[in-house]
């Protein structure tokens, strides 16, 4: 009980990165989202765990309007980033998405080569100043996401031609390319081997420290051991939010503990 | 409980077993339904191209008359000031030609038989010997070797697309014996003509298939046959003192009221390919000369270069149209009752019968904006309008066919939407985009209808140099080919129509070359 404080205490002292309230979410007269308010800190990993349908994908595309692209989609409530109101008809997407990268479920590099594909997005943004400039860029963020030793001999060949895992690790780096502060990460591992997931999940650890990330998982056993903080989401609202270890081993409410405990979902 | 009077139930497996075979039938039949119309369909389709390819064999090569003759200067260039505009308008080349074949022939003007002498070469014929002497001015009064395309009919003649003529060798000598009513009588030693006739008279008459006798230098037209000797008209007179040693019966298949061309010319005709002065080489007038009315001056060419300037125009507006429309329609567009009213009218459009492009054509744009009718332009424009719903819908579906990761990625690290599209999305969706253009150009190729409309049906003998020239192409050319009545524009229009088809399936080839190239998995 003594260590759970502890970690309470570090998560809520830690200033708040993401700040949602009363986000509902309809797709046409379907409202998918209820109400939900949560608040994400920065630094950490924050799970969003739930069955199939619950909203958490949902909240997720909320961070970066990726819902925008879908016609039906209405969003309504306040979603904070850094203070600013992302739903704000005056926040601009593109400024948006520069800073809230996004990594998918199936991996998806483009098809071009691997050093394009991680420099796109320096590339349309303009950070870079000139192509060593960008050549830096690509070879620190192939770092970062723990590649660049696999693939620093063929930099010019297709994205598409490497492992599954390999490839997830190059959209990660394609996202951090572009120097996000968030990562929402969308089941990443879910069509991956347990070699490569185990990859991604110590990945996520090394880039807790620099970014936020928030990760959406169907496996319990993943948000356990990757995220400082979960929240679990049922029928569109979210249940329970708390440090990881309170969730999985002290859940306040009975559809948290039937879930973890596999007893539906 | 089970009721031990009923039979026992058959256990699954049988069950399973019994429908097995039937199931199979089914599959095999199937089968058997599809492989048995691909068969058909790969059968017409082969014998659609054999027979148009052996209807065309005829046309690939052209009898020409090789002949040498005196470019006068009187007859070339009668106002003496060596204007080459002058030289084409007033030269009489035929004239020379004529000469020519008269020094060949030099009794033809006084048997009467000078007209069929002229019959082998038409006038317009010689137009390439002018545009050549008015080029070259220096030309006249030198001797010029000249291959002249014979007259069709004689031409299809030598084809045997009026019979093929049988040829044997007369026994020992002939003697022709010219009687008072101006017929001729041959004989020889013994029944020299026991093949025809064996026994009793033959007459043959004009309704008969026509035989002739052709000694080194003449020719004479058998009228009554009996085995030893024969009455006939003189159709070419041999040089005077020939022997009359060797000499051969021809039975042409057909009667001279069969054909177009009579027995005369072909006469002179055969006398002339005898001496090697008459010869078949490859056709390339078909492919070089603009339309004609004469069949072996006619050819291909302005009617390729009036579908190259067509479709250059209906690429030019309907592709970037075509593809710019779908990307609006399928990625920023708003979905609501207007677009889906659009959808669907686009959609209709692409069902519309071309003809009716072709008044939409008529009635806007020439008589509205009174554009230049039989204008590449104009048809070009019209074509354009009938391919754009096909190219749209094909770009579309290309379009929708990218999968949306791609999308999401590209806007995922902040691409806006435009650069997603242009960036990411339409270069995926270029192979299908090109297959459908190229596909929609290659229909617009071979389209007639709307272009009937628009007088693109014209005769047209000058290649069409600009946007505004007239010009037909390719497929009303054919058509119009198709209605002449001489025998010679049967193979001609075979071979515009393979010439088509090659245009298309090099047009084909392309698609799938680009296709190839440019696919890309993910």
């Amino acid at each position: 009980m003594i260590a759970l404080e502890t970690k309470t205490a570090v998560a809520t002292s830690q200033k708040v990165k993401v700040k949602a309230r009363d986000i509902n979410v309809f797709y046409g007269t379907k409202q998918a989202l209820f109400d939900v308010s949560l608040d994400i800190p920065e630094s950490s990993v924050t799970a969003f765990i739930g069955p199939s349908g619950c909203g958490k994908s949902t909240f997720l595309r909320c961070i970066n309007r990726m819902n925008d692209t879908i016609d039906s989609c209405r969003v309504q409530g306040v979603l904070e980033v850094d203070g600013r109101n992302v739903n704000d008809r005056t926040i601009d997407p593109v400024v948006l998405r520069a800073s809230v990268g996004m990594v998918f479920q199936k991996p998806n590099p483009f098809p071009k080569t691997i050093f394009e594909n991680v420099a796109y997005g320096p590339r349309i943004h303009g950070i870079s100043k000139d192509k060593t400039d960008l050549e830096q860029i690509v070879e620190q963020s192939l770092r970062k996401a723990g590649l660049w030793e696999e693939v620093k001999d063929r930099l010019h060949q297709p994205g598409t031609g490497l492992s599954g895992g390999q490839q997830q690790r190059l959209v990660i780096a394609r996202a951090i390319a572009v120097n996000p502060e968030i990562i929402l990460m969308d089941e990443p591992c879910s069509a991956l081997d347990p070699i490569a997931t185990a990859k991604i999940e110590e990945l996520i650890d090394e880039l807790r420290v620099n970014f936020c990330i928030i990760i959406v998982t169907h496996s319990m056993a993943q948000a356990a051991r990757v995220s400082q903080r979960t929240a679990f989401f049922h029928m569109g609202r979210v249940v329970e939010v708390g440090a990881t270890e309170d969730i999985f081993t002290n859940p306040r409410d009975t559809r948290t503990q039937d879930y973890i405990t596999g007893r539906f979902g | 409980m089970t009721d031990p009077t009923l039979p026992p139930r058959p256990s699954q497996r049988d069950i399973v077993a019994a429908n097995l075979k039937k199931r199979y039938g089914a599959e095999q039949r199937f089968r058997a339904f599809g492989l048995a119309m691909v068969s058909i369909g790969i059968i017409a389709c082969c014998l659609l191209i054999a027979s148009i390819i052996a209807q065309s064999i005829p046309a690939l090569t052209q009898n020409r008359l090789h002949i040498a003759i005196n470019v006068s200067a009187s007859k070339a260039d009668p106002a003496g000031k060596r204007d080459p505009a002058d030289i084409r308008q007033q030269g009489n080349f035929y004239a020379m030609v004529q000469d020519a074949l008269l020094e060949r022939f030099p009794t033809a003007e006084a048997d009467g038989s000078m007209d069929d002498v002229f019959d082998l070469v038409t006038s317009l014929a010689t137009t390439p010997i002018a545009k050549q002497v008015a080029a070259n001015p220096d030309l006249i009064g030198q001797d010029l070797n000249v291959a002249l395309p014979i007259n069709d009919d004689l031409d299809m003649f030598f084809k045997g697309a009026f019979g093929k003529s049988v040829e044997s060798v007369g026994d020992g000598a002939i003697t022709p014996l010219a009687l008072p009513d101006g017929t001729y009588q041959l004989s020889g030693q013994g029944p020299i003509f026991a093949a025809l006739a064996p026994t009793g008279t033959l007459v043959l008459d004009d309704e008969k298939p026509s035989v002739f006798v052709e000694t080194t230098s003449g020719t004479f037209k058998l009228q009554s046959v009996t085995a030893t000797t024969a009455t006939a008209t003189m159709l070419v007179r041999p040089k005077a003192g020939e022997a009359a040693s060797s000499w051969r019966i021809v039975q042409i298949a057909s009667p001279q009221q069969g054909r177009a061309v009579n027995d005369a010319t072909i006469a002179f005709g055969r006398q002339l390919q005898a001496q090697g002065a008459i010869k078949a080489s490859f056709n390339t007038t078909v492919f070089t000369n603009s339309d004609s009315n004469e069949p072996e001056l006619a050819g291909l060419f302005s009617a390729f270069i009036g579908s190259l300037l067509t479709l250059a125009v209906t690429a030019l507006l309907a592709i970037p149209i075509g593809v710019a429309t779908a990307v609006y329609l399928e990625e920023f567009a708003p979905k609501n009752w207007l677009t889906d009213l659009i959808e669907v009218n686009i959609n209709n459009l692409a069902a519309v019968p071309s003809i009716v492009f072709g008044l939409l054509g008529f009635a806007v744009f020439l008589t509205f904006f009174g554009m230049p009718r039989a204008a590449p332009l104009v048809g070009g424009i019209v074509l354009a309008l009938m391919s754009l719903p096909v190219i749209i819908i094909a770009s579309r579906a290309a379009l929708k066919a990218v999968p949306p990761s791609i999308r999401e990625a590209a806007l995922g690290v902040g691409a806006s939407r435009m650069q997603a599209i242009f960036h990411h999305v339409l270069p995926l969706a270029l192979p299908g985009i090109m297959t459908g253009s190229i596909l929609a150009m290659a229909h617009a190729l071979g389209e007639t209808a709307p272009l009937l409309l628009i007088g693109m049906v014209a005769f047209i003998a000058d290649v069409p140099t600009s946007l505004t020239d007239s010009a037909t192409v390719l497929p009303v050319e054919l058509f119009m080919w198709a209605g002449r009545p001489e025998r010679a524009w049967e193979p001609r229009t075979a071979l515009a129509i393979l010439a088509l088809l090659v245009f298309m399936i090099l047009m084909n080839g392309l698609a799938i070359i680009l296709r190839r190239k440019f696919e890309r998995r993910w």
